[in-house]
Parts: structure tokens; C-alpha cells; sequence
């Protein structure tokens, strides 16, 4: 998909930090409505200040940040159970309108199924249901092939299908 | 990677990447095909643009170095890119074309605005062309654009000295995604040199030299993929 000869290593951090907001901030819209976004998008430069040596240029620096911002923001929301007060006070999170019309599948796998998987799971999850993402772009994405990404979703799958088992 | 989702809609990702230009020749193409037929995604490719941005934390921004060899020092890039942002996005007298930011994101033909703002004790004052400059004066900037590509703001002065304001002390352009007012990393002061100031902003879809855009800031043809906006101001004599 680039056609541009991949960096090695990121740009300073202002730099950084003026070229890429923007994707940042639409990205953590997925997942937080304001006023909790705005936080969210300094917590991810903060981490990306403290993850940024792990970028090895195997993808564009906006391909990882979107990578690492999905992380931050599963992370932030599997660990912050107080939320719920916001999604009170402000509605249902962004992430609960997935680009494409939701399946039962991606239902359970938002309201439910991303707290108790793994968290490499819900990542993939997230790019399959709520991006609706090919698994063979999903497996570019991580770094791993389209093949393993089928077997993740298979378990996912299995998971949703006890989940509904479970609540029925 | 596809830019595209499993039913053929244009990806959160891929939309980015089209943003960006990031694409393939192919793959630019087939988004192009797309969004001329799809109204959904053409509207996700708006609400790009009119993403709020983030308040800048002061510590991000890096002085550039002051002592520059043309007579407009760099200064206080941290504080007038803050001001502007507060400006901007806060609904002040600032605007892109007359547009208040939220309300839409029409820029004129060219697809390129600039707009010089003086910061002031209060905070930040936009220019026009026609308006009056003093030396000491510390002036910003902020473009729209309707679509990413390379920038630069050249300053002309009125005997054809042609100096650079952004990227600050860049030796090529900086790369610039669309939107209505993006202020930039940049501040410079006024010196005392007599006659007009024109300040010429520059966004070309592919990368260019400098020394293009030297000669377009002087009156030189406007290559291909590129727009030109300029803003001319008068110099109050000391």
C-alpha cells in the first residue's frame, strides 16, 4: 500500500507529535468521546515516547501509531472499570459504531467478548469487527500471516459462540 | 495492504493512509473510483478534515535557532503556536477564508489559504493584504489545505531578498496534512527593512527544492500539483 521508502527510525518528537495528531486523534475517537479523547491522545505520545524505540521501520510511522494507539486504548479500557461513570454521563463510546453495520458477532465481541480474551485477541478483534479489516492486512499489520490471523479468529469465534452459550 | 475493508469500503487505516498520501498508484486510484461513487466514505474523508485538533504541550515544540542571517529571528515558537491553536480553535477573529473551523471547509480555488497573524498582549491578531507591519513585530502563520502534501512560507521583501519562515531552519519543504487552519511550528520578528513584505505559502503534492520555490515566490511559473497563496503586507516606517 506505500509506495514510499519506509523510515527507519521515527522523526523528534515534535515533529512527531505535528505531523501525526491528527491520526492519533481519530484513531482514540474509536474507542473515547470527548472530553476523555483529548487525554487519551497525550497519553499515547507519552507512550510513544516510551515505546518508540521499538519501532524497527517495518512499517509506515503511521501504520505503527495506529497500531499503537489501538493498544493504548484496549489497555486503558480493559483496566479502567471507574469508566463506566463516563460512558454514563456521555453516551455510548465511539467504538460502538463500527465503520460497517454490526454483525451479531461484532455485538458480543463489543459488548462483552474483548474483556475476557487475551489482549492480542482483542487487538485483532478490533481490526476485524469494529475496522472490518481483511485478515490478510490484519496479519500485514502484525507483522504475521493471514493464516494465523484466521486460526486468532477461529478461537474468537469459539469464545463469542460459549459467550452466547453462557447468556442464553 | 488493502485500503479497503472486507465489503469494499474505504478502511479506517487506508483511509489515513489516502490522507497522507501514502498510496500506491493503484491503490490511489481504485480509493479515488471508490469515493466518486460512495457517499458514506466521501463524508468519513470530510470528517477528516475536520478532526479538532490537540492543544499543544509546550514541551513539545523545540527552539530553532534565533540568529538567522536575514533579518527575521525565529522566537517564541512554542508560545505563538499555542496562541494561534487557542486562536483558531477556539472560534477567535482568526478564520481560513471568513469560515469559522467547525462550520465548514471551503477554501478558494487553489485548494491553499494563508494567514499571518501578528501575536499581540491579548493574544493574536490576523492580517490581511494591506495591513501594516512594524519592525518588531512577531508574526505566525496558518494554512488550510484541502489536501496533505509539502510547504513551505517564503518571505519576500521588497528588494527580491527571498528568506525562509517554514519549516524553520528546514532545508526543504515540511510535509502538511489537509485542513481548514493548521498553525505552524513557526514565528519570526519583523526587522527593519523598508518597503512591502510578502509572505508566499507553497503546498505541492510531490516533494520540491527549495530553490523551486524561491523562484516561484519571485514570480516563476507554478509547477504542476502545486498551489500558491500569498499575503502582502506594508511596512510601517520606524
Amino acid at each position: 500500500m506505500t509506495t514510499a521508502a519506509l523510515p527507519t527510525a521515527l522523526p523528534p518528537a515534535d515533529e512527531l507529535y505535528r505531523r501525526y495528531v491528527g491520526v492519533v486523534r481519530r484513531r482514540v475517537g474509536r474507542f473515547y468521546d470527548d472530553p476523555e479523547a483529548a487525554d487519551v491522545v497525550h497519553e499515547v505520545f507519552e507512550k510513544v515516547l516510551q515505546v518508540g524505540h521499538s519501532f524497527r521501520g517495518g512499517s509506515s510511522v503511521r501504520t505503527w501509531l495506529y497500531q499503537v494507539t489501538t493498544r493504548h486504548c484496549l489497555v486503558r479500557r480493559r483496566n479502567a472499570r471507574r469508566r463506566r461513570e463516563l460512558f454514563e454521563a456521555y453516551g455510548a463510546p465511539a467504538w460502538s459504531l463500527p465503520i460497517r453495520d454490526p454483525s451479531a458477532e461484532t455485538v458480543t465481541f463489543l459488548n462483552q467478548l474483548w474483556r475476557t480474551v487475551d489482549p492480542e485477541l482483542a487487538e485483532i478483534g478490533v481490526y476485524y469487527y469494529v475496522d472490518g479489516m481483511r485478515q490478510a492486512d490484519i496479519g500485514e499489520l502484525l507483522g504475521v500471516s493471514g493464516r494465523t490471523i484466521s486460526n486468532r479468529l477461529a478461537t474468537l469465534a469459539e469464545a463469542a459462540a460459549a459467550a452466547a452459550k453462557e447468556g442464553s | 495492504m488493502s485500503p479497503f475493508t472486507r465489503d469494499d469500503h474505504l478502511s479506517d487505516l487506508g483511509l489515513e493512509m489516502w490522507v497522507a498520501g501514502e498510496l500506491s498508484a493503484a491503490d490511489e486510484a481504485r480509493v479515488q473510483g471508490h469515493l466518486s461513487a460512495c457517499e458514506p466514505c466521501r463524508l468519513r474523508v470530510e470528517a477528516v478534515a475536520h478532526t479538532p485538533l490537540v492543544p499543544a504541550r509546550p514541551t513539545v515544540a523545540e527552539p530553532v535557532p534565533a540568529n538567522r542571517p536575514w533579518g527575521w529571528a525565529a522566537l517564541g515558537v512554542a508560545a505563538v503556536a499555542a496562541v494561534l491553536l487557542a486562536v483558531f480553535l477556539g472560534g477567535g477573529p482568526g478564520r481560513v477564508d471568513g469560515e469559522r473551523p467547525g462550520d465548514g471547509y471551503r477554501l478558494k480555488g487553489s485548494g491553499l489559504s494563508l494567514q499571518v497573524v501578528r501575536a499581540t498582549a491579548e493574544g493574536a491578531e490576523p492580517l490581511s493584504t494591506g495591513d501594516s507591519i512594524r519592525a518588531g513585530d512577531r508574526l505566525g502563520f496558518v494554512v488550510g489545505s484541502t489536501r496533505p502534501g509539502h510547504l513551505v512560507v517564503l518571505a519576500v521583501d521588497a528588494g527580491g531578498q527571498v528568506d525562509v519562515c517554514y519549516p524553520p531552519g528546514g532545508d526543504a519543504p515540511a510535509a502538511v496534512e489537509a485542513g481548514p487552519a493548521l498553525p505552524l511550528d513557526a514565528a519570526v520578528r519583523a526587522d527593519d527593512s523598508p518597503g512591502d513584505q510578502r509572505f508566499v505559502a507553497l503546498r505541492c503534492d510531490q516533494g520540491f527544492s527549495l530553490a523551486s520555490a524561491r523562484a516561484v515566490a519571485v514570480g516563476g511559473a507554478l509547477p504542476d500539483g502545486c498551489a500558491r497563496e500569498e499575503v502582502v503586507l506594508s511596512k510601517e516606517r520606524p
